[in-house]
């Protein structure tokens, strides 16, 4: 075994520099504000949510409080899908904060973007939020852009060519 | 006819022998590595020689895997207008396969051939029967430093080239295609997550350690005791781990991307 | 020298095959205590397994090896290590470890075996170079030492733990006729001093004649033993036969 220093220096160094890329992939690129479960459990129900999955993160003013932990079909028989997040509990989120399927840039991920209301109460644990807005489906409005431009016969009210799903209910679609 | 029958009757028994064999030895050598022992100089020196040694070709390595991928990434995405996310493609590309799996693929080929080759000269020259005679188990004094070193190195080593795959990607994207500098470091930074990404590359990185370090040391330490039994090893060692890298590479990205 | 107990080694009705090459066919033969016993034979006959058998390296088929009062074809790797404290063995190419210098070759048995000060080690270790007749090489790797080198290095290594019986495969291959003069004084010095049971494997046919005490003779997996002058004198065609080819007859010269 030949003890040279030089080698110990350099095993040194590599393992520092390994270590180094490490922490900058973790911590600089992988890591966030919000890196573990944050404790408060919300809900919220949407007509469409597009191509939001789990662990889709869940964002305020563009900082990521949250992530969405579940997704599933409504028991209520509205067929609305329920979304279950998990956000920071120290969020004080008036009870009429306002959930949005939004989608990065044009063509990137989608993720839901929360606008705090100005209501007193706040969402406990569990909580409802009311006001949804669905995702944005590319398909649909290319559907929606084709039937007016072409159907002025196809004049019968929702349905109709193309347009798959159920038209949005008032006042909390689009 | 019953001779094809029967060599695959043969080969098969071989295999569940070797199978049974290279078990045996990883439980030795893990429990060798757990136990005083602990050789800590020896696994020093065998970090210089797997990790060190192979630094120069892992990084030259990364950077030209990042500046192919910035060129390329590029072309595709500009068709589709969305040539902001090349660093996006860069690094996703290297963080969740490329790093670990080149990495892997290139070590086993430069310090994963070397254990090989090493052990079995030992045990051709009767190096290893010497320590059994002076009462030390080659499988602790040899080995175990070897496989040790070889796992340890994976991740750092992987880590490096991603980073230096990175830097290539940069590069070419903001230096030659004149991608925006803050747009290709925000685009890697939104799009890579520290649970999905880099954790499942960290795991990889880890377990094609441990295998390249079983595979090379064991395919040594029962090589035939001359030097066709040597260079077989040697060769046999750098497939065998390649295929296994591979293939572990599938079950591991299946079973992370869907278990969470 | 401290009598340990018995340290003769007896190989009793050994048989071994590699597949269906028999190499020993109802092997026995004793190597007595404090004596230099040298195995002659043919190239391929077994001389080298026989001293693995002996070393524990080799397991046989059948028979047993006793050394001393102890009967090792059958222990565990574990208990091996235990006996292998009262054997020391030098191999044919010295078997140095190739990262290790000279030194730390030579040290290592001490290192792993006892629990010696590094200032008591290094003390052993150059009275073991000096009683070799080696002269710095400390840090010397392997690579760089001469044929003859190797040899005193290895001995130096076997020797350094003050074994009760030394194994010695082939210890004047590749040597010329002055090394071998060298080496072989340097054995039979140490046999007279340490009164160790030295059992060497030897082709060299002049050597052997010269410094052996007892003769061991492979031929068809079996063994003829005798003093040298019982060897020489021997009826039998096929022990003529080789002495005979090795350039020795009954009126023997001092062939080396």
């Amino acid at each position: 075994m030949s003890r040279s220093p030089i080698r110990d220096l350099l095993v040194g160094v590599f393992v520092l520099s390994g270590l180094a890329a490490l922490a900058y992939l973790s911590i600089e690129l992988g890591g966030a504000a919000y890196s573990g479960p944050g404790g408060l459990t919300l809900y919220a129900n949407f007509d469409e949510i597009g191509g939001l999955a789990k662990r889709s993160p869940v964002v305020i003013g563009g900082v990521k409080v949250g992530q969405v932990t579940g997704i599933e079909l409504a028991k209520d028989g509205s067929f609305r899908a329920r979304v279950k997040m998990d956000v920071d509990k120290n969020l004080k989120l008036p009870d009429d904060t306002q959930a949005a399927v939004l989608t990065q840039g044009v063509l990137g991920n989608q993720y839901v973007g929360l606008s705090p209301g100005g209501s007193d109460t706040f969402l406990a644990q569990g909580g409802e939020i009311a006001y949804t807005q669905s995702a944005v489906v590319i398909e649909r409005l290319i559907g929606k852009v084709i039937q007016s431009l072409g159907g002025s016969s196809n004049s019968s009210g929702g349905g109709g060519s193309g347009d798959g799903g159920k038209a949005p209910s008032g006042g909390k679609g689009s | 006819m019953f001779e094809l029958v029967r060599d695959v009757g043969w080969r098969t028994i071989e295999n569940v022998h070797g199978l049974g064999g290279i078990t045996l030895f990883g439980s030795r050598l893990v429990y060798e590595t757990l136990v005083p022992p602990y050789r800590l100089r020896r696994v020093i020196d065998e970090l210089y020689n797997t990790g060190v040694l192979s630094l120069a070709i892992v990084c030259t390595s990364g950077l030209a895997v990042g500046l192919v991928l910035g060129l390329q990434g590029y072309n595709t995405l500009v068709r589709f207008g969305a040539e902001q996310s090349v660093g996006a493609v860069v690094g996703l590309s290297l963080v969740r396969e490329l790093g670990p799996v080149l990495t892997a693929l290139l070590v086993t080929g430069r310090a994963g051939s070397a254990v090989a080759a090493e052990i079995g000269a030992m045990v051709a020259t009767e190096q290893l029967d010497g320590l059994r005679m002076m009462s030390v188990d080659p499988l602790d004094f040899v080995t175990q430093p070897k496989a040790l070193a070889l796992a340890l190195a994976m991740p750092l080593l992987s880590a490096l080239f991603i980073v230096f795959g990175l830097f290539g990607g940069y590069l070419v994207g903001v230096g030659l295609l004149g991608v925006d500098a803050g747009t290709y470091l925000s685009s890697l930074e939104n799009n890579i997550d520290f649970r999905n990404d880099v954790l499942g590359s960290l795991l990889k990185s880890v377990v094609f350690g441990a295998l390249v370090g079983l595979v090379a040391t064991w395919r040594g330490y029962t090589s035939a005791p001359n030097s066709a039994g040597v260079s077989r090893a040697t060769t046999g060692a750098v497939v065998q781990a390649s295929v296994a890298t591979l293939m572990f590479d599938y079950v591991i990205t299946a079973l992370w991307g869907v278990g969470v | 020298m401290p009598d340990r107990g018995n340290s003769r080694v007896d190989v009793v009705s050994v048989r071994l095959a590699f597949g269906d090459r028999r190499v020993f066919d109802g092997l026995s033969c004793r190597f007595s205590q404090a004596k230099i016993s040298v195995i002659l034979g043919a190239s391929g006959v077994g001389k080298s397994t026989l001293l693995r058998l002996m070393a524990g390296l080799q397991r046989p088929n059948y028979g047993d090896i006793w050394i001393g009062e102890e009967e090792i074809s059958r222990l565990p790797e574990r208990q091996m290590r235990r006996v292998r404290k009262r054997l020391g063995m030098m191999f044919q190419g010295g078997a140095l470890l190739d990262s290790m210098t000279v030194f730390d070759n030579v040290a290592l048995p001490l290192r792993e075996r006892t629990r010696l000060r590094e200032k008591e080690i290094a003390e052993r270790v150059h009275a073991q170079f000096e009683a070799v007749g080696l002269k710095r090489v400390d840090s010397l790797l392997p690579g760089e030492l001469s044929g003859g080198m190797k040899k005193r290095a290895a001995l130096a290594r076997a020797m350094v733990t003050e074994p009760e019986i030394l194994l010695i495969d082939e210890p004047f291959s590749g040597l010329d006729p002055l090394a071998v003069r060298l080496i072989e004084a340097l054995l039979v010095e140490v046999n007279h001093t340490k009164g160790l049971t030295m059992i060497l494997t030897n082709h060299h046919i002049g050597s052997t004649m010269r410094m052996a005490d007892e003769v061991v003779f492979l031929v068809d997996g079996a063994a003829i033993s005798g003093t040298v002058k019982e060897i020489k004198e021997s009826p039998d065609p096929r022990l003529q036969r080789f002495l005979v080819a090795a350039g020795t007859g009954p009126a023997l010269e001092d062939a080396s």
